[in-house]
């Protein structure tokens, strides 16, 4: 057990270091890094082929079959599981507001378990977790990885998801639990997200000349909206519009 | 010089003090006037832009030729698809000749009318809500708002227009934020991508284009 926790320190440390020692050897206006770009291409490949015969198809009976009000009460219960989280990184990113906003509405929320909102804070929904804060504290994306089956990811990205799961206040339940939750849990979650940005989704795939590409480019987009609301401290109308309006003003 | 006009030295210089703030603020006020002018062409150009999308989505819906029409003009009107198509092509558009460029503006300009029939379902039966409107640089402006449609998933999505003074000094739209996620960003990430991984040939992303289009 000790061991395993080590291991997993040593790979988040390791992980991390890469990070943030590494150069953003980019070429593309979303800053996103792809050194081993044809290996992710081919790993893309069979996501989406896994997509295509398994995961939308399910999507779509399950979109055809549910309510949608059945879809939107599972994605408030998933993100309200995940609440506790997103305060500690919300309160290590340095947004008290936002930490305290949280725990009052998973303290209320706990009633109805996630599916309802009590709190009448709809739409306000923090989901801040340890890749943003990483990224607060200035370190680096690190390379773009392709994981089979999971999807797009960085370094900093995996390293967030490990302390993410070795933080996370729910593993006060004990290991068994969270593992059971957890296995229970993330196939309802990938074919509820599925179901819920269904048109999104296949439109990147379906109407893009290059969707590996375009996959890339909104998921680095969103990556770096994220991490800006903290960097950024003005209300500024758009995250990204910094680079773009650079991109703009260069080509005039 | 002063005691030939018989002012003294201190009168002299509050005069000039005067005249700085009255020209400074002549000034100002004038730039105001113009920013509040070019704020409310770009509310304007955008809220017809809705008007106009919702009309040609209605007869989309019972006649797709004749809303294929209405959208190229539409697209015409609102949108600059010279900038668009220069910016999505950046930087190889810098490096390609005069007839590739001629022959890319046409293909995009059919690409973009087939990814606008697409994406305009995003503003069916919805209504846009302006917030705030934004001036970056001398010829930019940024229209930002959101999605009003309750009960619907697209309810509160930030939508931002990015729109562009142009050489002829008309307003147009040159990107669309959606949820933050840069519509000409992702298109320049693609084009980019198609173009190196073709040996940096931009005549690559013309055959896409024309494969796309005409298989």
């Amino acid at each position: 057990m000790q061991f395993s926790l080590l291991k997993k320190i040593l790979i988040l440390l390791s992980l991390v270091l890469f990070s943030s020692c590494s150069l953003n050897n980019t070429n593309n206006l979303s800053n996103a890094w792809d050194p081993i770009e044809p290996v992710n291409r081919a790993v893309f490949s069979f996501n989406m082929f896994v997509d295509t015969y398994t995961l939308e198809p399910i999507a779509k009976a399950y979109n055809y079959v549910m309510p949608e009000f059945a879809t939107n009460a599972l994605s408030n219960h998933f993100d309200w599981i995940k609440t506790p989280l997103s305060a500690l990184n919300s309160l290590l990113q340095g947004k008290g507001d936002e930490a305290f906003d949280s725990i009052t509405n998973f303290s209320i929320n706990i009633l109805t378990l996630g599916f309802y909102d009590l709190s009448g804070n709809k739409g306000i929904k923090f989901a801040e977790d340890f890749d943003q804060t990483l990224g607060v504290y200035k370190i680096g994306t690190g390379p773009y990885i392709m994981i089979p089956f999971l999807g797009p990811s960085t370094f900093r990205g995996m390293a967030g998801t490990i302390l993410d799961g070795l933080v996370d206040p729910l593993n006060l339940l004990g290991t068994e639990r969270v593992v059971r939750l957890n296995s229970t849990e993330l196939p309802i979650k990938a074919v509820n997200t599925r179901a819920e940005y269904m048109e999104q989704i296949n439109d990147l795939k379906y109407n893009s000349l290059d969707a590996y590409a375009v996959f890339r480019s909104v998921y680095f987009q969103k990556l770096q909206s994220d991490t800006n609301d903290v960097l950024s401290n003005d209300n500024d109308t758009d995250l990204n519009s910094g680079a773009v309006d650079a991109f703009f003003i260069q080509n005039q | 010089m002063l005691s030939l006009f018989k002012i003294n030295r201190k009168s002299f210089i509050l005069s000039v003090y005067f005249l700085v703030a009255f020209l400074l603020t002549s000034v100002t006020f004038t730039n105001v006037k113009a920013d509040t002018k070019l704020f409310n062409e770009a509310k304007f150009h955008v809220e017809t832009m809705m008007e106009d999308i919702q009309f040609l989505l209605d007869v989309g819906k019972t006649d797709a030729d004749q809303g294929r029409i209405l959208l190229t003009k539409l697209l015409d009107k609102y949108f600059d698809s010279l900038q668009i198509a220069k910016f999505s092509s950046m930087p190889a558009w810098r490096k390609a000749t005069p007839i590739e460029k001629e022959e890319f503006i046409t293909l995009f300009e059919i690409y973009l009318v087939n990814l606008a029939a697409k994406r305009f379902d995003e503003f069916k039966d919805v209504e846009y809500i302006i917030s705030k409107i934004e001036k970056r640089g001398s010829k930019m402006l940024l229209v930002d708002g959101h999605i009003k449609a309750p009960g619907n998933k697209r309810d509160n999505t930030q939508v931002v227009w990015r729109l562009f003074l142009n050489e002829e000094n008309k307003m147009r739209i040159i990107d669309i934020e959606i949820a933050k996620i840069s519509m000409i960003v992702a298109q320049n990430d693609e084009f980019t991508s198609i173009i190196r991984n073709n040996k940096g040939k931009f005549s690559s992303l013309i055959d896409v284009l024309k494969k796309e289009l005409y298989n």
